[in-house]
């Protein structure tokens, strides 16, 4: 168990290490940086001003050279500034972090909420009317795109309906958990849920089947124990693991997705950090977001793996 | 799901006719178990897309690229909506007439309304299939051959080979393909290639893994090594003994794939990082329709019911394919 999860560990940096490189590479393929300061119809740099900023921005030295040189400042936690705006990266993408988590976080609530009963319900009443539609929900759900469904919830409940906003997420300042706060979270939260509910769904749905299925069921059954207690303590119980340990991929998903969601809600997170400095090839503030949500990426399957194992007695690596 | 399908079939059948009667009438209890014992829906909605792929350009009633700014964002006439705003506008008339006078038919035209620029709307999700179809038939079928070799490769030889290519799977599935699509769009510019390159690049990971598990316990059977001791070369061992065992998998996976892949596509183009405009792809037509959904929903609602409906049809089709062939995959997803 320790022997992989070392292993695991550093294939994790390994893929860490290879997806920054990737981009990194790639973004200084994408252009001269240097164009964002002198933009064609701009004011222009002299040709001294262009040598000293290629100097300080390392563009002079080989591609290799730049992205160790950026390792070695990353180890010391310097991630460099944004190229326009001069701003500590570290501090940018600390303030879009917040935002991009806590919808994440809402998201996954909501997408457990909604699909983990439905998947039991349509489980143990299955062939009824409930389990048609749990089963039609499930194939719906990951069918719809989330940026259309999203574009959809502004259409009927923002611009028909006007009951819920969309565009910020509410002050910061004040205490977090009131009406004013959370209705901004409802409409961005239930788009993403709405996928992840469907696989938390499907995934309930045939682990109780086989569950309810199974020897220890049906000798609880035969000892004459209550209906509701076999659903939720002996079947429920170990129904849980496979939507348990795909949780935290879900979650990872969440966060890693939210390009396009929040570019749909115009919610100030990551993802539309990021897409923001794909536009401007801001390279360090890419690389940066590159490297949290592969960072995520492989934290997360990690857990998932001491999870397993933790939940599951049976498995051993 | 075995022993689901296997009850939803008696109790169909008892609904429909007694079992010893097998005669098939078009009751309405046949029709139902009909359709719910085989994928006639998403199968019908398949052919639609096909049909309207291929034949676009005949059956889309307007030209999907021709502006006309007098119609911008002018409501569908479908059921004969908005009768009033199309008869008070004095050029609609006019031009109406023209077009009757040289023997066209406006009535087909702005059925499902115009976009911001006078677009035919419904030419254009026309067009947006054969789109669809092309770059997701393209993108399936390469990452299925390239998936499905390193996949075969990685099981077959093992060791360094299949470290390596392992490796290359975890690198593969830590990077946010959204970000990486973007800026590869800005470094080679947005076309049709380059969606399908990244498209393909999205496809190949799913069947590494399935496949490689496969491979290793296949490889170790009787009939693997009698092959080997008879001398049978390893190209002839992986595509007359391996492969027609691995290929259920394949068409599984790749069944439930095709969904994502439109999926994937739509969102691309959603970004702007997918096809360029004025190419009309389901997401761009999204894409371009945003900033008027309240003013004009039509330009959204109806492209995303189109990608909407197809996704489903494949996703249906994926897991009744999975069922039939394979239900040890129930959990992939």
């Amino acid at each position: 168990m320790r022997k992989f999860l070392i292993r695991r560990f550093f294939a994790g940096i390994l893929s860490i290490l290879a997806a920054t490189a990737i981009v990194f590479g790639l973004s200084r393929a994408a252009g001269d940086p240097l164009l964002l300061y002198a933009k064609p119809g701009g004011y222009g740099v002299t040709p001294e001003q262009e040598q000293a900023l290629k100097e300080k921005l390392r563009l002079d030295r080989p591609l290799v050279v730049q992205y160790l040189l950026w390792l070695t400042d990353l180890a010391r936690g310097d991630f460099g500034k944004t190229l326009l705006a001069e701003q500590l990266v570290t501090r940018v993408i600390g303030e879009k972090m917040g935002a991009t988590v806590q919808l994440g976080i809402a998201s996954w609530l909501l997408a457990t909420v909604m699909g983990v009963p439905l998947g039991v319900l349509s489980a143990v009443l299955r062939g009824s009317v409930w389990d048609y539609l749990g089963r039609g929900y499930a194939l719906i759900g990951q069918s719809l795109p989330t940026f259309w469904l999203g574009l959809m919830l502004i259409l009927i409940f923002n611009k028909q309906l006007d009951w819920l906003p969309f565009g910020t997420r509410g002050s910061t300042e004040s205490f977090f958990f009131t009406w004013d706060n959370l209705r901004y979270f409802i409409l961005p939260s239930f788009a993403v849920a709405w996928g992840a509910a469907a696989v938390y769904l499907r995934l309930t749905r045939s682990a109780m089947l086989e569950v309810l299925d199974s020897e220890f069921v049906k000798l609880a059954r035969s000892k004459g124990v209550g209906q509701t207690k076999i659903i939720w303590k002996h079947a429920f119980r170990n129904a849980l693991i496979p939507p348990l340990t795909v949780s935290t991929l879900i979650m990872a998903g969440l966060i890693t997705g939210s390009v396009v969601v929040e570019t749909v809600f115009s919610w100030p997170g990551l993802g539309r950090l990021a897409v923001q400095a794909v536009q401007d090839n801001d390279f360090p503030i890419l690389t940066a977001t590159v490297l949290f949500f592969a960072t995520v990426f492989v934290l997360v399957n990690l857990l998932t793996d001491i999870l397993y194992a933790l939940i599951d007695p049976r498995i051993r690596y | 799901m075995a022993s689901e399908t296997r009850t939803e079939e008696t109790t169909a059948l008892q609904g429909a006719a007694a079992p010893t009667q097998r005669v098939f009438r078009l009751s309405p209890g046949y029709i139902w178990y009909a359709l719910r014992r085989w994928p006639i829906i998403p199968a019908l909605i398949m052919v639609v897309l096909v049909v309207t792929g291929v034949f676009a350009d005949q059956l889309a009633p307007y030209d999907e690229i021709e502006q006309d700014i007098r119609f911008r964002n002018a409501p569908p006439r479908i059921f004969g909506w908005n009768s009033e705003y199309w008869e008070n506008q004095d050029y609609s008339q006019a031009m109406f007439r023209a077009e009757e006078s040289v023997g066209k038919n406006p009535s087909n035209r702005f059925i499902l309304g115009a976009d911001h620029v006078g677009r035919d709307v419904l030419s254009r999700i026309i067009h947006g299939a054969r789109i669809s179809l092309v770059v997701t038939s393209v993108a399936l079928f390469s990452g299925l051959i390239l998936g499905v070799t390193i996949g075969v490769i990685s099981g077959y030889y093992g060791g360094v080979v299949d470290e390596i290519l392992m490796r290359m799977v975890d690198v593969w599935y830590a990077i946010p393909f959204l970000l990486l699509a973007m800026v590869a769009v800005i470094i080679f510019e947005a076309s049709l290639n380059l969606i399908i390159v990244l498209l393909i690049l999205l496809a190949w990971s799913g069947y590494v893994r399935n496949l490689r598990g496969e491979v290793l316990s296949l490889k170790e059977r009787d009939f693997v090594a009698s092959a080997r001791v008879t001398g049978a070369s390893t190209f002839r061992i992986i595509f007359k003994h391996l492969l027609p065992g691995l290929i259920n998998t394949i068409f599984v996976i790749a069944s439930l794939r095709v969904g994502q892949l439109i999926l994937a596509e739509a969102s691309l183009s959603f970004l702007g990082a997918g096809i360029p405009g004025p190419t009309p792809a389901w997401g761009v037509l999204i894409a371009e329709g945003r900033e008027y959904v309240e003013s004009a929903w039509w330009q959204t609602v109806f492209p995303g019911t189109a990608i909407f409906l197809v996704v489903l049809a494949f996703n249906f089709l994926g897991d009744w394919v999975r069922d039939r062939l394979d239900p040890r995959l129930r959990q992939l997803d």
